[in-house]
């Protein structure tokens, strides 16, 4: 009995450790992943359409926006430099819970042999996937020692050292509401780029063609609908040859492959880009517009807007990403940011300059991308203002009822 | 595998529980196996060593038994000794002082103009061979002196000498403590379980909160020591002292802890040494089983303290000076060892005038102020020495002696200099709270207040709450994992 008693002890405490590691290891955890992908995971059922790849991806497609002008189900997961082999077993363990209509694949990462990168921005997309066998299969694939291996099984071993970094939000935090997706509001001028040849392709024999095949295989196995993809990206040639031997293994295999790489008029270089891998929201808009289209009218995928039970939910996801959209327009301190916030076209904007920016500066161009953007004089701005306005530019933002939104007045760039 | 390695939580749970699956006359054979899997760990050719010195031993425990049986004239059991210790040392020798023996003789030849030895080869030192060389003579000594019966079981031998918990770091186990507990069968005791489990739960706390986090400031200035002066060197050497007993102890306390759970006691390596009052004392209290080796089989044998003043004085530098030799092949740790035996020996000498001194002060000898300054005096000491175990050649050290001697700034202790010396300041603080609760610890020990015990009369609720805090603590502010190098045991280089 006295040995019943204390096994019974012993492992009522050794459950109670086990919680309070528990908790302990959820605080300390880094958010990245848990903000950007534990919707998914909680309930993966209910997207018609995943996305994979890389940050050339969850910077381009913006679900959000595709529920609101498609009235698509999609989610974002696509992860910092995924490479292929993570892509593959984010898939695997994703299809163990659900099956979506289409999985639209960025095909970047082909021309790597190696499974993954070694300054573990592997965690970013991997911490949130929720312990399974795939996911121990797939970490035991990608990675070679039982100690690299062990931290993204136990991720505390990581993370127990953030205790110096804990902040409040370590504590309380909120899942993001972008389904995945990322927003850039930087402005970098690529208009000089041109693509190689698309005949200069990457042999097929790398460790990327090889999960990219598996990828391809366990779609159709499935009856998924596959799509391969070439995001816009001004990298270097290794990454575009791999990228251009991509159309003839989707051919292969009878896969769809949507270039917008090389898509003529879509995207332009000069404005559309924040660094030389992504777009930003101009760019995002355009990509989200034509990835959008193309999945209505090539995918057969139903429009929710008018199922009551799914669009009552989506929409009041829609409704916090709109608020998170204003959240960061008004913390948008530099005016060539702020002006990228504007690309929204729910916005109407009424803009008084003291004079008219250079016609060939990064301001001329970003505010021509603007289609909501009226010109008011300098009276009307203080009216809108209630005050004086001394000089610069002030930007008055209404929402379609006509509710000011924002205003914002800049000086040599920087918001007063 | 380290300790504080996933390998060996891996590892120990899977051998605890196998070794109480199976019945307990073949579980020495599992220990031994798991023993030598342990080890081979680090290097599996070097197993052969671990054998060598095994087989070694055995044979002259067997073979000194059978002078005694025989009535042999005592030679031949001198003969037997001498032979094991030839062989086993020379071992040593080879893979340990070996290059340092032919750096020496090369700057002598070249001193002489003649040509310098170069040779063919290099030998990694294999891990815990002074320690386990040592455990295995200790067993050879204790035969000859009929200390403990001769062990015919072979492999119940090797365990022995292998036993995985002490066998890369000590205790320096002795044949009459741990072989005999090997032929007792030993049933799963609920309290050995968890006492052992909290006594690795304390070691972890030394080793892998204090120890490896003290290791980040001092490795920066000592690592680095010309980019430093006097108060980064004197910061640097007093957590060094810290640093090596949390280190040292802390894999002790650990070994005796995964020994306990599976019933075995080891013995007490650590005894509060920095209370100590003198360095005698200090070195009574400071890896006391290697101290405890060498006096019973060298300082001893030589005489000890019989055979006058002077003689025992010549002893203690002899012993001080092999202990040096024995901690590492280089003069830095020799000078560290004879300058443990200086203090003693100056300490000794100074004694009758220090007491006079006392009676004409009238000082009270037991009063709390006196026994902190004679501590504190006795850390200066000793951590002085330090200096010279720690830096990588007598030339850093002498230059960090210098350094510290002609401090300048005194107001870096104050104007957060410190925090710039590899520890930021919330770690720097967790150190000195982790530091603090050490300290408390180490006093209720001195003052023979036995924690654990006090601890577990607590109610379950407490005691409750202490594992889980306790547990917590060591988890999230223990340097391991991916997010630190491991930071090795300071002593597996020996």
């Amino acid at each position: 009995m006295d040995r019943v008693k204390k096994l019974a002890a012993s492992l009522c405490f050794a459950a109670l450790l086990c919680a309070v590691l528990a908790l302990a290891a959820s605080v300390l955890e880094r958010k990245n992943s848990v903000k950007n992908y534990a919707r998914f995971w909680e309930d993966p059922k209910g997207y018609d359409v995943w996305f994979l790849g890389t940050s050339h991806v969850y910077y381009g497609i913006q679900p959000m926006d595709l529920w609101e002008q498609y009235g698509i189900r999609s989610y974002n997961l696509a992860a910092s430099s995924s490479t292929l082999p993570q892509t593959y077993w984010t898939l695997v363990c994703a299809l163990e819970q659900a099956q979506p209509e289409v999985v639209v694949l960025d095909a970047f990462k082909v021309h790597m042999n190696e499974k993954h990168h070694d300054d573990r921005v592997s965690h970013v997309g991997l911490d949130s996937i929720p312990l399974s066998a795939a996911k121990l299969k797939g970490i035991c694939d990608m990675f070679d020692t039982w100690e690299e291996r062990f931290e993204y099984i136990c991720k505390f071993s990581v993370y127990h050292s953030r205790w110096e970094e804990l902040e409040k939000q370590d504590f309380n935090y909120q899942l993001s509401p972008m389904k995945g997706s990322q927003l850039k509001d930087k402005l970098a001028d690529f208009s000089g780029f041109q693509y190689i040849a698309k005949e200069d392709m990457s042999p097929t024999d790398t460790v990327g063609f090889c999960y990219l095949e598996k990828i391809i295989e366990e779609c159709q196995k499935r009856g998924i609908k596959l799509v391969l993809a070439a995001f816009p990206f001004c990298g270097s040639e290794e990454e575009q040859r791999g990228i251009n031997a991509v159309p003839g293994v989707a051919k292969a295999h009878g896969v769809d492959f949507l270039d917008m790489a090389h898509e003529e008029g879509l995207l332009d270089y000069s404005v559309d880009f924040g660094d030389r891998n992504h777009v930003n929201l101009f760019g995002s808009k355009k990509l989200t517009r034509y990835m959008g289209d193309y999945l209505s009218q090539h995918c057969g995928l139903k429009d929710y807007r008018d199922t009551p039970e799914v669009a009552e939910e989506w929409n009041a996801d829609f409704a916090i990403f709109l608020q998170e959209k204003i959240k960061w327009m008004k913390a948008a301190k530099s005016l060539k940011r702020y002006v990228q916030w504007l690309s929204d076209d729910r916005y109407a904007c009424y803009l008084y300059q003291e004079k008219a920016p250079d016609p060939k500066g990064g301001l001329a161009r970003e505010l021509a991308q603007l289609n909501n953007i009226h010109l008011i004089s300098l009276e009307e701005a203080k009216a809108r203002m209630g005050g004086e306005i001394r000089g610069g530019y002030a930007f008055f933002v209404e929402d379609a009822k006509g509710e000011m939104v924002d205003k914002a007045v800049f000086r040599k760039g920087k918001r007063q | 595998m380290l300790f504080h390695s996933i390998d060996f939580l891996m590892f120990f749970p899977i051998v605890v529980l196998m070794y109480y699956a199976i019945p307990k006359k073949a579980r020495y054979l599992w220990l031994l196996a798991a023993s030598y899997f342990f080890y081979m760990c680090w290097n599996a050719k070097y197993a052969m060593l671990l054998l060598y010195s095994t087989a070694i031993t055995y044979l002259s425990g067997l073979c000194i038994d059978w002078c005694d049986r025989k009535k042999k004239p005592l030679g031949w059991k001198k003969l037997f000794v001498a032979m094991s210790f030839c062989m086993n040392l020379s071992i040593l020798f080879l893979f340990k002082y070996f290059d340092f023996a032919i750096e020496n003789l090369n700057a002598l030849l070249e001193t002489c103009g003649l040509a310098v030895i170069t040779p063919g080869f290099s030998l990694l030192l294999p891990v815990g061979i002074s320690f386990y060389t040592f455990q295995a003579l200790s067993y050879t000594m204790d035969v000859y002196r009929k200390d403990i019966y001769v062990e015919r079981n072979f492999l119940k031998y090797a365990l022995f000498v292998s036993f995985f918990p002490q066998l890369v770091a000590g205790p320096i186990e002795r044949s009459k403590n741990l072989l005999k507990q090997i032929s007792c069968g030993h049933s799963f005791s609920y309290e050995n379980f968890r006492r052992g489990l909290l006594l690795m739960l304390w070691g972890y706390f030394q080793k892998i909160v204090i120890a490896d986090r003290l290791a980040f400031l001092v490795d920066t200035v000592y690592g680095d020591l010309y980019s430093y002066q006097g108060e980064q060197y004197l910061l640097a050497s007093v957590l060094f002292a810290i640093q090596i007993y949390c280190d040292f102890s802390g894999y002790s306390i650990i070994a005796a802890g995964a020994a306990k759970v599976m019933g075995f006691q080891l013995m007490e390596n650590f005894d509060c040494p920095y209370f100590a009052r003198s360095v005698a004392e200090f070195w009574r209290r400071w890896h006391i089983s290697l101290t405890s080796w060498f006096r019973d089989y060298l300082y001893i044998p030589l005489g000890g303290s019989r055979k006058g003043a002077v003689r025992r004085y010549v002893n203690i530098m002899v012993v001080f000076l092999v202990s040096g030799l024995w901690h590492g092949a280089q003069w830095s740790f020799v000078i560290w060892g004879g300058l443990n035996g200086l203090f003693q020996v100056v300490g000794s000498l100074c004694q009758p005038l220090r007491k006079k001194a006392g009676r004409l002060l009238q000082v009270k000898e037991e009063s709390f102020g006196h026994r902190c300054f004679q501590a504190l005096v006795t850390f200066i000491l000793v951590d002085f020495a330090w200096i010279f175990f720690r830096a990588d050649t007598l030339g850093d050290a002498l230059h960090v002696v210098g350094g510290i001697f002609t401090m300048q700034n005194p107001w870096f202790f104050m104007d957060g200099s410190i925090y710039g010396l590899g520890l930021s300041q919330k770690q720097f603080s967790l150190a000195v709270f982790s530091m603090l609760i050490l300290a408390a610890a180490d006093w209720m020990k001195h003052r023979k207040i036995n924690v654990m015990d006090r601890l577990l009369e607590q109610d379950i609720w407490c005691r409750w709450l202490v594992y889980i805090v306790g547990t917590l603590f060591v988890l999230v502010f223990g340097v391991w994992g991916n997010a630190y190098d491991a930071q090795a045991f300071v002593y597996f280089q020996f």
